[in-house]
């Protein structure tokens, strides 16, 4: 855990690199679960 | 692994205004706002046709010329020539030896911006596609007549070839722990022409340089870039992009892109702490099977470069399977195809971004290196005491350029994805709703780029 969190400067700006990516795809799940239950209750 | 190679992580950044990091969310907005520009101002395929204007005719005659043809074949010869004997009889040490600093920087690297400037320029200095149209006339003249025809080449092997010899090269870049000895870039090139002759004398010179030829087919494909194109004999200018659209989508491509970006992905990633950290875990474990410690590393670094390549691989599918999800009847092959030729601006920019301090220092030591082409001191053209400028570019002008390349790689590519599936989608909000997957796949690969860009300075 202490080498875990020693280490967390490297991570964390690793993770920082790749947010976009992942703020992106939630929006995409979720555009993509709205129009599935749109579909759903028009059906 | 190449001392010289190293060179590409000389420079370190210590004042720029914003984090790097932040960065690669200021590339992410780029692509989505061109992604909705796209979908707004672009309703229409433009690229599908390539349409052309020739350049004056006497500068195409010139160009297209015989004895045009036979100038630049014979440079080729005389360069392959020349890395051979240098590899063989030179110092074997990488830096003082000629042959590694043209094939990996000069050849390598420099012939992709000239590719995409000037069109396929290798074709035309290409020695093993001049030797073997030479080869084919002497026998025709020996003959007196028409040779037999050369065996079909196999509709299945579209590029594979290519994608293998491709894989080949980065292995001895990246992997061997000995691939920048000269010697072993003098055999490794021996190996491959005889590979090349024997391919060429079954399928037919042109249909191998075409398809199965590895550089033919990787300077082509970053050829297709440019506004110059050679068609028919004649030179022209195309609309720029639109030769990729007119890309063939051959058994194999896929995977030839894979290589091209995962192999520079992976030489990114081999200089980052995640990398270093775990590679000598993994060499202990190949040592623990009984392998020598140097091929326990070239098994460490072979491994690496698989999952690499795995690993864009499977970014690509990820995103074909994602706008096949939203319909159009088209299956994933099919799918995978369409949209390959996106990804060629992304290698682009990935060779661009990653090498660019490597072309401009080392490039440049090939004006000594020429001078003194063995390492014995000879001095054949005045140049053998230059040295290399490294302030040619400074720290943060090369990140500036870097991110530069990354972004405008990725914005083309998401330009082609779009072009590409207004052309094949019968509703509109289809493809656009089509593409937001392409665009996680370019918001991905750009992330990845700058997150790589950053480890080779970390």
């Amino acid at each position: 855990m202490t080498l875990f969190l020693a280490h967390a400067g490297h991570w964390i700006t690793t993770i920082a690199y790749f947010l976009p990516v992942v703020a992106f795809l939630v929006w995409l799940a979720f555009t993509q679960w709205r129009e599935r239950r749109r579909s759903g209750s028009a059906r | 692994m190449l001392d010289l190679l190293l060179a590409h992580g000389l420079v370190s950044r210590a004042d720029l205004p914003i984090p790097e990091w932040l960065f690669a969310w200021a590339a992410a907005m780029v692509l989505v706002v061109s992604f909705v520009a796209l979908a707004v101002l672009w309703p229409k395929p433009r690229l599908q046709d390539a349409g052309r204007r020739p350049v004056p005719r006497l500068l195409s005659r010139v160009l297209t010329s015989v004895p045009a043809e036979i100038v630049c074949g014979l440079v080729g010869v005389a360069l392959l020539v020349a890395v051979v004997y240098t590899g063989l009889r030179g110092t074997q040490s990488s830096t003082a030896n000629f042959a590694p600093t043209f094939v990996y920087v000069i050849f390598w690297l420099g012939l992709v911006p000239v590719s995409v400037l000037l069109g396929d320029v290798f074709r035309a200095f290409n020695p093993w596609r001049a030797i073997g149209r030479t080869v084919a006339w002497v026998a025709r003249l020996a003959a007196r007549g028409d040779l037999p025809a050369p065996l079909a080449y196999p509709e299945r092997l579209g590029r594979w070839p290519a994608a293998a010899g491709i894989l080949a090269f980065a292995a001895l870049e990246l992997v061997a722990s000995n691939g920048d000895r000269p010697e072993n870039v003098a055999i490794a090139t021996l190996v491959y022409s005889g590979l090349t002759f024997v391919a060429m004398a079954l399928y037919g010179v042109e249909a191998w340089i075409e398809r199965g030829e590895a550089f033919s087919v990787y300077f082509n494909l970053f050829s297709r870039l440019s506004p110059v194109e050679r068609r028919e004999g004649e030179v022209g200018l195309r609309k720029p992009l639109s030769g990729l659209a007119a890309l063939d989508p051959l058994p194999g491509t896929v995977a030839l892109l894979a290589v091209m970006i995962g192999s520079v992905t992976f030489d990114g990633a081999s200089e980052a702490p995640l990398w270093t950290g775990m590679a000598p875990d993994i060499a202990s474990f190949f040592g623990d099977l009984g392998l020598s410690p140097s091929t326990a590393l070239e098994a460490t670094f072979a491994l690496g470069l698989i999952a690499a390549i795995a690993i864009v691989y499977a970014l690509y599918r990820l995103g074909i399977a994602g706008a096949r999800s939203v319909g159009g009847g088209f299956d994933a092959n099919r799918l995978a195809g369409e949209f390959i030729h996106s990804l060629v601006p992304i290698a682009l920019a990935y060779v661009a971004a990653h090498y660019l301090t490597l072309l401009l220092y080392q490039g440049q030591a090939i004006a000594f290196l020429a001078s003194d082409p063995l390492g014995d001191g000879s001095d054949l053209f005045g140049t053998a005491d230059q040295t290399i400028d490294y302030g040619v570019i400074g720290a943060n002008a090369t990140w500036y350029w870097q991110v530069g390349f990354v972004v405008a790689g990725h914005v083309a590519a998401l330009t082609l994805a779009h072009d590409r599936a207004i052309a094949i989608y019968k509703e509109a909000r289809q493809a656009v709703r089509s593409q937001y997957w392409m665009l996680a796949v370019m918001v991905g690969f750009t992330s990845l780029a700058l997150w790589l860009l950053s480890q080779a300075n970390a």
